[in-house]
């Protein structure tokens, strides 16, 4: 659900340089290394600017290194840019630390916010009085967060032994404990198992339906955008190539659907005179690709068909890669008369 | 104010969690508590081996110069019990974990500085708590409000002063990769100078230590006048108010270099 009102988040022409020591390679490379004071400049982000209003669920997607981590720590006033402005809740990040920090939830995939040598329960209880979270409020929280991430069976564990599901799980119920109206999530279900992911995809759209919570995560992974966000923002090499809606953009360039199935029988299944948009391919005695493309087939509609072949044992739906989509983002724009910045 | 004093709290119930997650390693803390604390008698011994040979050290007896050593050891374990944390600050600098710290709407520093609390040095306060007890009675110095004052001031700015040097090797981390040796140098090695009379020691090293970091200094001079010694240096008289206005001045130098070192990791990242 989307409400008016100023836009929660708003980001004009940010960019972010970063100096690296140029390597030197070959003979000496090492020490040539050392006694040079040559450095590349990387633009990690270049001219990026949005705007998301409060209660939206926005994805920010793009391949590794494309600069979607930068963005988010100068939302969070980890970083400060080279060049260009951003408001968050009406504060500049940077500039106003403590402030943002106050009212929104920070998750990072790769690291915990937790604390490693102490049980998930005392440091959800240390928030509580770092964020000085109403008693009220704070037993609401931690109750729906013990409901729908199922925390009790390890809420006693010191977070070093958790597992990355747990921990994952740990740091959203942490995240979300003092009512913040802007949570930041970069790459929450990484390295997570499909149930782990659809656990903490359910508790996101939980939070942001009965909370309006806004929220920005990015992700590599698809399926966290079909999950979950109605917007996508996708960037590549520090620009934005699309901003626009999720549903859109994966029916142009989301790629084929593709389909493996096992069937109950082995069987012969014709690859002649297959429908509109459908090729097919052997991979064993039992299994079998297919691939739907997206201008005649939906993934629903697929598996509707394909059971009407053969008696399926097993079925697995893979979405189209994002490497894939993004290459022909890219060509399009490119081909395209309009030059997204 | 409200709030530093609510930050404060914050940091000492983060301090306490984590001695409690701590004690339930009995066994690895008791030995350290025992190997911390053998190794304080040993350096006893050895001043009092040195003293089996030699009658004073610039005119300092055994219970003078352990007395001496009592009161920096006192403060020096203080501090390092304080600021403990902080030892782990580079390592987060370099790994990027150091972000976790700053999206909390809590003073980093203090974060910073209860990032990892040990209470092994407990043992080795309460030992050098003791031998200074056992000190005083033997030099019995006359105790007056002034020497009280003396003292306290020499515990304050003592622990003042090696809270921030141990801050120097994490704020030297924000720009090097590893943090110098010479950090380790200036703090263990200091610690070890404060626990004898500073004039016999080179000029350019007392100089060093007096005026650049004053701690032989802030805990040498209040000693030397409570034990009513002469004073080669002259510095006697001013002393009582030099201490705590050079460590004042050196606590915010630091203070200043620490915000331009995360300042600086605003602006490279990690």
């Amino acid at each position: 659900m989307t409400t008016q009102g100023p836009p929660i988040v708003n980001v004009d022409d940010l960019t972010r340089t970063f100096q690296r020591r140029k390597l030197h390679r070959g003979k000496l490379g090492t020490l040539r290394t050392l006694a040079s004071r040559q450095s590349d400049t990387i633009e990690a982000v270049s001219g990026v600017s949005f705007a998301i209003n409060a209660g939206e669920m926005v994805g920010y997607i793009g391949q590794n290194g494309a600069g979607k981590s930068t963005t988010i720590k100068m939302l969070c006033g980890i970083l400060v840019p080279s060049e260009g402005y951003a408001s968050v809740l009406g504060v500049t990040p940077w500039e106003q630390r403590k402030q943002l920090a106050r009212r929104i939830g920070v998750v990072f995939g790769q690291r915990t916010q937790l604390w490693w040598d102490l049980p998930l329960r005392d440091s959800l209880d240390l928030l509580r009085h770092m964020y000085r979270v109403p008693p009220d409020r704070f037993a609401a929280n931690l109750s729906t967060a013990r409901e729908v991430l199922d925390l009790d069976p390890f809420l006693a564990t010191p977070v070093r032994q958790l597992s990355l599901g747990q921990r994952m799980r740990g740091d959203l119920a942490a995240a979300i404990l003092h009512d913040p109206d802007l949570l930041v999530l970069d790459e929450p279900t990484i390295g997570l198992d499909l149930l782990a992911k659809d656990r903490i995809r359910d508790f996101l759209r939980t939070m942001n339906r009965t909370r309006g919570t806004t929220m920005l995560l990015t992700t590599h992974d698809l399926g966290d955008i079909e999950e979950l966000c109605e917007r996508v923002i996708v960037i590549d090499a520090g620009r934005v190539r699309f901003d626009g809606n999720a549903t859109a953009l994966r029916e142009q360039f989301g790629g084929d659907i593709q389909v493996e199935i096992d069937v109950a029988q082995e069987r012969e299944i014709a690859l002649i005179d297959l429908p509109t948009g459908v090729s097919g391919q052997q991979v064993s005695a039992s299994a079998w690709t297919f691939r739907f493309d997206r201008d005649h087939w939906t993934s629903g509609s697929a598996v509707r068909w394909l059971t009407t072949i053969a008696d399926l044992r097993d079925v697995s739906i893979n979405g189209g890669s994002l490497e894939q989509m993004i290459r022909d983002l890219y060509l399009s724009d490119r081909r395209s008369t309009h030059n997204v910045k | 104010m409200r709030e530093w004093r609510e930050e404060l709290g914050l940091a000492w119930r983060i301090a306490r969690m984590r001695v409690s997650a701590q004690m339930q390693f009995q066994g690895s803390f008791l030995l350290q508590l025992i190997g911390n604390c053998i190794l304080t008698i040993m350096e006893v011994v050895a001043i009092v081996i040195f003293f089996q040979r030699f009658p004073s050290l610039g005119g300092w007896t055994l219970n003078e110069i352990l007395l001496l050593y009592a009161m920096s050891a006192i403060t020096f374990e203080i501090a390092d019990t304080i600021q403990n944390g902080l030892d782990l600050v580079p390592g987060r600098v370099r790994s990027g974990d150091f972000d976790t710290l700053m999206t909390r709407p809590v003073s980093i520093y203090l974060q910073a500085m209860v990032l990892d609390v040990s209470i092994r040095h407990v043992g080795k306060t309460l030992l050098a708590i003791g031998l200074f007890a056992w000190a005083w009675t033997r030099t019995d110095p006359s105790l007056t409000i002034a020497t009280l004052l003396l003292l306290l001031s020499a515990l304050l700015c003592g622990i003042a002063l090696f809270v921030a040097i141990f801050t120097l090797g994490a704020i030297v981390s924000f720009w090097t990769v590893g943090s110098i040796e010479i950090v380790n140098a200036v703090s263990y090695g200091g610690s070890d100078l404060a626990q004898y009379p500073i004039h016999i020691y080179r000029q350019w090293f007392r100089t060093v230590f007096i005026w650049l970091i004053p701690v032989g200094f802030v805990i040498y001079y209040p000693m030397l006048i409570i034990l009513d010694k002469p004073d080669p240096l002259g510095f006697a008289p001013a002393a009582p108010f030099l201490g705590p206005l050079l460590t004042f001045a050196f606590v915010i130098v630091i203070g200043w270099l620490w915000r331009r070192g995360v300042n600086h990791y605003h602006s490279t990242g990690s």
